[in-house]
């Protein structure tokens, strides 16, 4: 049986799918795993003319939005499991595994083409001992949070560490922008059933550029990729550093010389995040029940625990079975979000429409250097955003 | 004495199938250019012509494309980046691979000896063999803003103002690109312009020598003369790689900030790759293709016209 991913090898995800194919080679003997690992951009690439070709592993790891595994769903290229799901009793009732439905290649709702193992969001992480030093806790209000920032610019140190070259740019702006959003407005803005509210957007942008104006982020962020933004919080240099869960794992290793610690963005119901990526059964696969045995195994406590262990965020773990500090924290945090009647994981914001990720880094790091006023870097946004969901056929 | 005659109708014969047989000659190559670039080229135009996100049936909307080409800012904008690029790797190395190799070439190798020179023009050479992602990588972390070694070497002799966010700012990114491609192409034009000045008839430096010239006279009156063929490939093959300019974007600037360094090419894979445009993206492939293909066609023409190296 062949397996993909594309997870680096020291990571919580690589680990316990490891574990996973061990298990599975246990149960199923004269089975050989077939394990190839493969590169994000390979399967952001070139993922459709694989699941397009004859060479199409068995199960593999996939990416999640309508872009993606939304546009090879509706060619028929991925394997319908909603009914699979149902006779075999997969447990998938909580809205994290909404990424794995589609309909007419839109996520969020109808036929299941894949199935998350782990869960994601955004939040702030903090240096605990910078802001013991200073007085400060953590904010739970955007004044108060502008507050902490304004005490770090005054002591001459930039608050937030930003890779605004990169992905880390957009999720802020994203959730300035969710501070004014609802579930009504969220839904328009990822699921096209109403009008987008740009507004929330532009007073998103205008607070940025404040905040660039101000010294909370450094001009020099436009040059800095999100690995870097994470290794200058990692080295101290920084106090705040707005990023999601996926760092958790390097944290614990890479931290040792303060206290860190996390909160949600001050006074948001609305919370970058989601599912994480999907384990798909190519529809060309050639051995389908054992790719069903494998995405069993992968639900399973003892794979689910460890990946909690490990920092990375599970979906089915066996909450008394994760037993790290920052297992506890992430999984239980994830859960209230998941559970929030009010609020709770906002998905993010490149997702509605393919290409978006490019033109909201352009229009970020435009916005931090000034180039461009915050009405116009939306107007940019909006109109990829119009277009994409015209070319879409939506 | 007997004299050897053909007659006239064999003759003819002759003459009609020695054409005919070199033709088999042509076939391998002709078959691979055929698969590999023009049943390729072919069909890009086809996708240029319709809607397809990449899977599924491509639907047909005829010129759609390029009359949205024409009206977008951002295809503009990469040839005007793609301008700037044909300065920095084809008009600076030129200049400067010329001027390098004949100091290699007529001042280092004399007085050092050849050994000095051949590792002087390895040196130069390097970048070119060097994988494009490591290179992409290595300036990177040169030009990163905090710690890269250019600010702080800047800051650390008390020139801190002149630090910059290299490829983060719009106005600079550009120019820290160009320097990049500016780097990675002399290598090449000083191997091939010092390969030239080997052919070079040392008589004409004698007898001009002789004659009181300096070295500078020489350099001008003879080398530049002399190399002009070299120079003629050279300005051809680089301009043409500068319009299809693709891996240094990548790996350094994604086209960024904003679009302050997009290209074509890269404008035309994220097209391909991110948006799901494939048309749109073949649209703008088709359009560079034919741009680059009149530009060294041009280029050719004017080589052939003014230098000896080709056949005319």
């Amino acid at each position: 049986m062949k397996v993909w991913w594309w997870e680096n090898d020291d990571s919580a995800l690589s680990t316990a799918w490891s574990t996973a194919i061990e298990i599975f080679e246990e149960e199923h003997p004269g089975v050989t795993v077939e394990f190839e690992l493969k590169t994000y951009e390979q399967m952001q690439q070139s993922g459709q003319l694989i699941l397009d070709s004859n060479e199409a592993p068995d199960v593999l790891e996939y990416l999640k939005g309508n872009a993606t595994a939304g546009v090879v769903s509706n060619a028929g290229l991925l394997t319908d499991l909603t009914d699979v799901a149902e006779e075999r009793g997969w447990d998938l009732d909580n809205t994290a595994q909404d990424v794995g439905l589609y309909e007419n290649g839109l996520m969020g709702s109808g036929k299941r083409y894949g199935v998350t193992n782990y869960g994601e969001y955004v939040s702030v992480w903090y240096n605990a001992d910078a802001f013991a030093e200073h007085g400060l806790d953590a904010p739970t209000t955007l004044d108060e949070l502008e507050s902490v920032m304004q005490t770090f610019v005054d002591n001459g140190i930039t608050p937030l560490a930003l890779g605004s070259a990169d992905y880390p740019g957009p999720h802020l702006l994203y959730t300035l922008a969710l501070a004014e959003m609802n579930d009504e407005s969220l839904s328009a803005y990822q699921q096209f059933t109403g009008d987008v509210d740009w507004q929330a957007w532009e007073d998103a942008a205008t607070r940025m550029a404040d905040w660039v104006a101000k010294g909370y982020i450094s001009p020099d962020s436009t040059g800095i990729p999100a690995q870097d933004a994470g290794n200058a919080f990692v080295a101290g240099q920084y106090p705040l550093f707005y990023s999601g869960t996926w760092w958790a794992g390097s944290f614990v290793t890479d931290i040792t010389d303060f206290t860190y610690d996390q909160f949600l963005f001050p006074a948001n119901d609305l919370h970058p995040g989601s599912g994480g990526n999907l384990w798909v059964v190519p529809e060309k696969a050639k051995n389908k029940d054992l790719a069903y045995d494998f995405i069993e195994t992968t639900m399973r406590a003892e794979v689910q625990n460890e990946l909690g262990d490990l920092g990375g965020v599970p979906v089915a773990a066996d909450t008394d079975g994760v037993t790290t500090d920052i297992g506890q924290l992430t999984i239980t945090r994830f859960n209230e979000l998941l559970e929030s009647t009010e609020g709770g994981l906002a998905w993010y914001p490149d997702w509605p429409v393919a290409g978006l990720n490019d033109i909201l880094v352009q229009n970020v790091t435009d916005l931090v250097q000034a180039n461009t006023t915050p009405t116009q870097a939306v107007e940019n946004i909006k109109t990829a955003y119009d277009q994409g969901k015209a070319d879409a056929g939506f | 004495m007997t004299q050897l005659s053909i007659e006239p109708a064999a003759a003819r014969r002759v003459r009609r199938e020695r054409p005919a047989g070199y033709y088999w000659y042509i076939v391998p190559g002709a078959a691979g250019f055929i698969a590999i670039v023009l049943l390729p080229f072919a069909m890009n135009i086809w996708y240029s012509l319709t809607r397809w996100s990449g899977v599924g049936t491509p639907q047909f909307i005829g010129l759609d494309n390029y009359t949205r080409l024409f009206v977008d800012q951002t295809f503009w904008a990469s040839f005007l980046h793609s301008a700037a690029f044909i300065v920095a790797m084809a008009i600076i190395p030129t200049a400067f691979g010329v001027f390098i190799a004949a100091v290699l070439f007529d001042y280092i190798s004399p007085r050092f000896g050849t050994r000095i020179a051949s590792f002087l023009r390895a040196t130069f050479y390097l970048p070119q063999i060097l994988p494009i992602a490591v290179a992409g990588v290595l300036w990177s972390w040169m030009y990163q803003p905090q710690y890269g070694i250019i600010n702080t070497i800047l800051r650390g002799v008390g020139l801190g103002d002149l630090a910059q966010n290299w490829l983060g700012d719009s106005d600079f990114a550009i120019y820290a690109v160009m320097n990049v491609l500016i780097w990675l192409q002399i290598g090449y034009t000083v191997v091939i312009f010092m390969a030239g000045l080997s052919r070079v008839d040392p008589a004409l430096h004698e007898a001009a020598e002789l004659d009181g010239a300096g070295w500078f006279q020489r350099f001008r009156a003879i080398t530049l003369n002399q190399l002009r063929p070299e120079i003629a490939v050279v300005v051809i093959t680089t301009s043409v790689a500068a319009l299809k300019v693709f891996a240094p974007i990548f790996v350094l600037t994604g086209g960024g900030p904003g679009t302050a360094t997009i290209v074509p090419a890269y404008f035309s894979f994220t097209n391909f790759f991110t948006t799901n445009r494939v048309g749109y993206g073949a649209a703008i492939a088709t359009v560079l293709a034919v741009l680059v293909t009149v530009i060294a066609v041009v280029l050719l023409r004017y080589q052939t016209r003014n230098t000896e190296g080709f056949e005319k």
